[in-house]
């Protein structure tokens, strides 16, 4: 066959594949919308759940969630920055950054049941915070490590040498550096990976279905050792008693809501990150 | 007998930038024309244009006509993969397949001819770049073991083993050193008896040595 | 300087002390089966403890998503990196960041509410909840991040060679299955490699839709059957057995499992995917 004939049946088939594909985002999101939005009262957002989550709204889920997530970036960002920062800055041997690279693909690969499980043991029964709020902001605090390490780490590299050596010649000390030129170079790259981290914990069930969360009977938190109740395992309950059609419709509410929240997110983080790159190019 | 090239009010734009700006001129059959002048005036896109190489650049936009052998090869149902067949481009930067120098040759032509007829033609494209006695006990080693001016004259040979009849080189000399320099530039002369050659350099001397005509760019404003 | 040393120390604990502590946690069960747990068939709490069913199941269900996503993944990687104008294909990027950012549950909602239905509807299934289920979310899941790679391999083969092939009159589909493909390879594998990976560990969404039966499907390959995975098993028993006794053990040696697979995987996955990076 003529090439050119070939070429033009394979990209016609080629372009409804990728438009199918694509679609699958529009599909899902359709999907979730037409199920959700008929369950999505005015009120849905404010009211407590009633009748086991069959009924009323998400007020306290929602907030579980906000808390779990904002506690774990709270625990994750001075710990990757830190670590990022003696990788870049004090760490001369190169076996030691690659070790601490391949421990970072290893965190970053790790199931996140594991967290769940290593993480509650580690914290919950040794370190005695139990199932609570604590533990889970723990824990994902763990899990969402590499990701705002890979963040903090891009926008560190793409730092121009002259910047260090304009400080170096003003006789600035390492950490008056760190705190002059890098920590402020760097801000929208930790700002994105501070939004794609709480995207990612956000989206996180696994993790935290054993370590954080309760069903029902707790609203908010009012110690430390108290569980609280996330969108994530509100849906997870609801979506089990498939049988039930009010469950259900309420699982897909907030589904919706939670969808919202990871794309609000990620999104946010695109804009931050082509912050990032017209910096750069300044 | 019409040229072999005509080329009539041609414009080249890049979204708001026009690279070339009404040129015209005709190329006669086997000769060799050099184009020259400063870099960034759009000797490269001059030839890239030549064989429909700039298409898929976004923002590319042409005007005026370009006539190869009497047929404009902007007409719309011109086939490009054809157009690009008879007319070979060489390009700056010697770059040859992973593959062996064998494969290498055949690359373009691989789907089109027989078995039987592939060994006779590496030999003979071979033998034209003044390659053959190199390269014929390590037909079967990787290409990318060869030298740079040994590289650039495969790919010579693998273009011609598409059988051209025009032959576009960008540059073929820069990233070569002198005395590789020297083999393309006979192997250019040697190469004027069949094929009409143009040639993109920023060497005056190279070009006055090789060829019949010179064009001169200047940056248009 | 002590203050980010210590930090990094933190980072580098967190990423081998979970090592560590599956191991220290799983010592019990291999204590008492040895490597027999790896083979054992049955696991009933309080008496038998055997991996072989969870084993097999994580194994097919992964291997399956695999066979799916492969040939798509690779077709659409051409065409997005080969075909589109960079607009189109910045916008098809963005779409598939986004699609990688839906949470596991949400898949989990659409895998039980439609998929399982789906099959049980179309292959006239008595339960929906199989082997194919899970394959078939777990390849809905993991598409986008082995489609980004594999776009992103093809992309960095240097545009010299797309520029010679076409010069020597190669159509743009020949340039891309003869000249970028090939070139990509390397990078591609280490896509779907990173893809299995997370596919492996996926927990929720399989969870939903595997039917969660302790044993192989009968005949083996029978993948409309309910089966289990390593996962899904650990995210239905891990809240009862939580803490102590030879059943946390039995799950800490599960999970053990699960996490070596993972790493191994992912470890030759990065080793393709850095091989690109230096040729």
């Amino acid at each position: 066959m003529n090439p050119a004939t070939f070429e033009k049946g394979m990209v016609f088939f080629l372009t409804i594949l990728t438009l199918l594909v694509s679609s699958l985002l529009l599909i899902i999101l359709a999907t979730v919308f037409a199920k959700g939005l008929p369950a999505l009262h005015s009120g849905f957002l404010i009211e407590a759940s009633e009748n086991f989550g069959r009924e009323g709204g998400i007020i306290y889920q929602l907030m579980g969630t906000l808390i779990l997530m904002t506690g774990a970036v709270l625990i994750s960002l001075p710990v990757a920055l830190g670590s990022v920062i003696y990788q870049t800055q004090y760490l001369k041997s190169e076996t030691g950054k690659e070790i601490c690279r391949q421990f970072a693909q290893m965190l970053n690969a790790t199931p996140t049941i594991l967290f769940g499980l290593v993480g509650y043991l580690f914290f919950g029964v040794y370190l005695e915070t139990g199932v609570s709020w604590v533990t889970g902001s723990l824990i994902l605090a763990v899990m969402i490590l590499p990701t705002l390490q890979v963040s903090i780490r891009e926008a560190i590299e793409a730092l121009p040498d002259q910047y260090k050596d304009a400080g170096m010649a003003l006789g600035l000390s390492p950490w008056s550096q760190i705190k002059t030129i890098i920590i402020p170079q760097c801000y929208y790259g930790i700002i994105t990976g501070v939004f794609l981290g709480l995207a990612r914990a956000a989206g996180e069930t696994a993790a935290i279905m054993f370590a954080a969360t309760t069903f029902s009977g707790i609203h908010l938190p009012e110690s430390f050792s108290d569980p609280v109740p996330t969108l994530q395992t509100h849906m997870l309950v609801l979506t089990q008693e498939a049988a039930n059609p009010e469950a259900l419709a309420q699982a897909w509410s907030a589904g919706l809501v939670l969808l919202s929240l990871v794309f609000f997110l990620t999104v946010m983080a695109w804009i931050l990150r082509s912050r990032l790159k017209m910096e750069a190019e300044l | 007998m019409s040229p072999a090239i005509q080329i009539k009010n041609l414009t080249v734009t890049y979204g708001s930038i026009k690279v070339i700006d009404d040129f015209s001129c005709e190329v006669k059959e086997n000769s060799v024309t050099a184009i020259i002048g400063p870099s960034g005036c759009g000797k490269s896109t001059l030839l890239r244009s030549l064989c429909r190489m700039n298409d898929r650049i976004e923002g590319f936009n042409l005007t005026g006509q370009v006539l190869v052998q009497g047929e404009n090869i902007y007409h719309p149902e011109v086939d490009v993969y054809e157009l690009r067949r008879r007319v070979g481009m060489i390009f700056q930067k010697p770059c040859v397949f992973p593959k062996s120098i064998f494969e290498n040759v055949l690359f373009g032509v691989k789907h089109r001819i027989d078995k039987k007829d592939c060994n006779p033609l590496v030999e003979r494209v071979l033998t034209e770049v003044n390659l053959w006695k190199e390269v014929k006990d390590r037909l079967k080693s990787l290409a990318t073991t060869l030298s740079v001016g040994q590289q650039q004259r495969l790919a010579i040979a693998r273009t011609l083993a598409v059988r051209p009849e025009i032959l576009l080189m960008d540059e073929p000399t820069s990233s070569l050193d002198p005395e590789s320099a020297a083999d393309i530039e006979s192997l250019i002369e040697s190469l004027k008896t069949q094929h009409t050659i143009l040639l993109v350099t920023h060497l005056h001397e190279q070009a006055e040595k090789v060829s019949d005509n010179l064009i001169f760019c200047n940056i248009i404003r | 300087m002590w203050v980010f040393a210590g930090l990094n120390l933190i980072f580098l604990c967190c990423a081998g002390g979970l090592f560590l502590f599956l191991i220290f946690e799983s010592y019990p069960i291999f204590k008492l089966h040895g490597f027999d747990f790896w083979l054992g068939q049955d696991w009933w709490v309080g008496e038998a403890y055997g991996a072989l069913p969870m084993l097999y199941g994580s194994t097919l269900v992964t291997a399956l998503a695999c066979l799916l996503v492969l040939p798509l993944a690779l077709a659409v990687a051409i065409f997005i990196s080969e075909f589109l104008t960079p607009t189109s294909r910045r916008c098809v990027k963005a779409i598939l960041e986004l699609l990688a950012g839906v949470p596991g549950i949400v898949y989990g909602l659409l895998g039980v509410s439609f998929l399982s239905l789906w099959i049980k509807d179309v292959f006239g299934l008595l339960d929906g909840n199989t082997l194919a289920t899970a394959s078939c979310l777990l390849a809905i899941m993991i598409l986008p991040t082995v489609l980004t790679l594999s776009e992103d391999a093809m992309r960095s083969v240097p545009a010299e060679y797309r520029d010679n092939a076409l010069g020597l009159g190669l159509s743009k589909w020949q340039t891309a299955t003869a000249v970028v493909l090939p070139q990509a390879l390397p990078g591609i594998m280490g896509a779907v490699l990173l893809g299995i990976g997370r596919a492996m560990g996926e927990t929720i969404a399989v969870m939903l839709v595997v039917g969660s039966l302790d044993r192989i499907p009968d005949p083996w390959f029978n993948i409309f059957s309910s089966a289990q995975t390593i996962p899904s098993k650990l995210g239905r028993e891990a809240a009862e057995a939580i803490g102590e006794g030879t059943h946390w053990s039995a799950l800490m040696a599960l999970g053990l499992t699960l996490f070596i697979m993972v790493l191994l995987i992912n470890f030759i996955g990065n080793r393709f995917l850095k091989r690109r990076s230096i040729s």
